[in-house]
């Protein structure tokens, strides 16, 4: 089966963004590393230990997955359980590849409007986070909708490609896997 | 009855093929919306869940982890290992077992000490003889140790779940990990006695040769000991270590071996955040279906049945240890963990179970779910590594199960197994 001009071509742009989103994750996890490297330098050697780099860690934490599950979720790396699905026939794949992105996208869009409605409303009651930062909630409750709307992009590619035929776009082979 | 339901209706729909993330949060908010007829916050739910600086610690381990295998600091451990047990009746499987054994307190995943592994050591153990059978089988087994040996991130994840020390778990699955590897090594040697009789053992290895050997991997040896040192002696937190030992493995590749350059630094973060990502979107739907469980009181109706039935703690054990390995059967770990544990977590307290001995029994049972079929990730691993039939591999596992199963009962009869060693460290 032939792929489209207009599917490759939203399959290009939705590769460029959640391509950014997973390398905006992992400069995320590199910021943390650092983070508690001078977190425990600083309690050790200047015993005046930063106390928001904790709270910090806990969001760029949030950030890095919400920016990093569309990626993952491209290339068809998220865990199922795919015991029956593979013994199916190959058209009878195809309807299960569609329905597990639409079960992903409806997980999407559940972030997008719920997390959208949970921001606006911290925002309108003025919510600051616990702790030492007290940074306004509504802001970081915007990861939940931004993570929802590259998990959204991302399954609709996964669900044009079933209905057109196509096979889901896997990860290259590697030669080590992921770590648990 | 509702409870059965609730479950079995779960285990349908991730059967169907759909990622478990998707699953576990469909099916928690379609029955939050039909019991409690709205949606509430969940997506303020699932911020919380994700929001801890505990769970850090698993990417660090995955980045650790990842830079020590790119920066080949842990590609001389089998050759170590080997040069320590050739002597000895099947030393080239129990060489696989200490590698393994090795490995798995550097990566924290079971998988990965299979794959990692298991491409060296199943091609060495067919050439010398073995059948390829019992060289499919040592590995997924041996494989299995890397989420029991710390670092393990079912551990972080369990610890999280249940607010216990993370590294009052880590140091309780070191001896039970040790004493699994032992009885693997064992098992190797008297199964290679009896069966392999024609493989030709090698001379013991000099003080010089084993000295040579050693120092080779001394950098790989050195990692292990420097994160769980640091968390025994107090020094660091769960997070803390995973930290630490991500920037020693840092300094080690970049400095010392000088094989890893800044495109493998970025490409080792970015494994991490895909780990992270799959693991935590499971945690994510994990928390929209334990927040329905909560507000349909699920725990406390199974405190109430607990109570009712009176079976006491080992009743309780064996029927949790029963079910979660029917789960294992067919869920992957980190679900069994999320669905299971905020569940049982007020039984447990109700019977004053310690939730590290639980934790160290729960890991043992998810070993054994790496290697029972259908769903098996180790299984799998070795099928990909090997193009073997998946049967010959699962009858190669079998005796594995028993030996597990026969572990995880001496843990749970002797609990100081587990206990022991959390409860001589600093910070207790």
């Amino acid at each position: 089966m032939q792929e489209s001009h207009a599917l490759r071509a939203y399959g290009r742009v939705v590769a460029f963004v959640v391509g950014a989103g997973m390398a905006l994750g992992a400069v995320g996890l590199l910021l943390s590393l650092v983070l508690i490297a001078v977190s425990v330098v600083m309690r050790y050697v200047f015993n005046a230990a930063p106390v928001w780099v904790d709270d910090v860690v806990g969001f760029l934490l949030v950030a890095t997955v919400m920016l990093a599950a569309a990626q993952t979720l491209r290339r068809g790396e998220h865990i199922g359980v795919d015991i029956l699905a593979e013994h199916l026939s190959p058209n009878g794949r195809r309807w299960a590849h569609g329905w597990a992105a639409i079960a992903s996208a409806a997980v999407g869009l559940l972030l997008v409007f719920n997390g959208w409605g949970t921001s606006m409303l911290a925002k309108s009651l003025g919510l600051l986070t616990e702790g030492s930062l007290e940074w306004p909630t509504w802001l970081l409750m915007l990861l939940m909708p931004l993570g929802g709307t590259l998990i959204v992009l991302a399954a609709v590619e996964a669900l044009w490609r079933a209905l057109a035929g196509l096979p889901p776009i896997e990860a290259p082979r590697r030669d080590e896997v992921q770590v648990e | 009855m509702t409870i059965t339901l609730m479950f079995l209706g779960l285990l349908v729909l991730l059967l169907t093929g759909m990622p478990v993330f998707a699953g576990l949060a469909l099916f928690g908010a379609a029955t939050l919306y039909i019991t409690q007829g709205e949606l509430g916050s969940v997506t303020e739910v699932i911020f919380g869940e994700m929001n801890r600086y505990l769970l850090v610690a698993i990417p660090l381990f995955a980045f650790m982890a990842h830079v020590m295998i790119r920066g080949r600091i842990v590609d001389d451990l089998y050759k170590t290992a080997y040069t320590l047990t050739r002597h000895l009746p099947g030393g080239l499987g129990v060489a696989t077992v200490f590698a393994c054994t090795l490995f798995a307190a550097i990566s924290g995943s079971s998988v990965a000490t299979a794959l990692t592994i298991g491409a060296v050591a199943i091609p060495q153990m067919i050439r010398f003889g073995y059948s390829p059978r019992a060289a499919y089988g040592l590995v997924a087994a041996g494989g299995t140790l890397g989420i029991l040996i710390p670092p393990s991130g079912p551990m972080v994840l369990y610890g999280v779940t249940t607010d216990t020390s993370i590294g009052a778990l880590f140091m309780a699955g070191v001896l039970p990990g040790l004493l699994m590897a032992a009885v693997f090594a064992v098992w190797t040697m008297v199964s290679t006695a009896l069966a392999h009789r024609h493989i030709t053992r090698e001379p013991r290895a000099s003080l010089r040769e084993a000295v040579a050997a050693i120092r080779k991997s001394m950098w790989a040896f050195s990692l292990p000991v420097f994160v769980l040192g640091g968390m025994y002696a107090g020094v660091f937190t769960a997070t803390e270590a995973a930290a630490a030992g991500a920037l020693l493995a840092l300094f080690v590749a970049v400095i010392v071996y000088r094989t890893i350059g800044l495109a493998a630094i970025w490409d080792s973060a970015i494994d991490a955040c895909r780990v992270s990502a799959m693991l935590f979107m499971i945690l994510a739907g994990a928390s929209v279906f334990g927040h329905v469980l909560t507000k349909l009181r699920v725990p406390q109706q199974i405190v109430e049945t607990l109570v009712a039935a009176d079976i006491g703690v080992t009743g309780f054990l064996i029927v949790m240890m029963a079910l979660i390995f029917v789960l294992g059967m067919f869920l992957e770990s980190i679900a069994i963990i999320l669905i299971t544990t905020p569940v049982v977590m007020p039984a447990m307290t109700h019977l004053h179970i310690n939730p590290v001995w639980y934790g160290v029994l729960l890991v043992i049972n998810l070993e054994l779910a790496q290697i029972t079929p259908p769903v098996g990730m180790n299984l799998f691993t070795i099928k990909a590594i090997t193009g073997a039939p998946i049967g010959q591999i699962v009858r190669g596992a079998a005796p594995y199960v028993l030996l597990m199963i026969g572990v995880m009962a001496l843990v749970m009869i002797w609990p100081q197994i587990a206990l022991w060693l959390p409860g001589t460290m600093f910070t207790h």
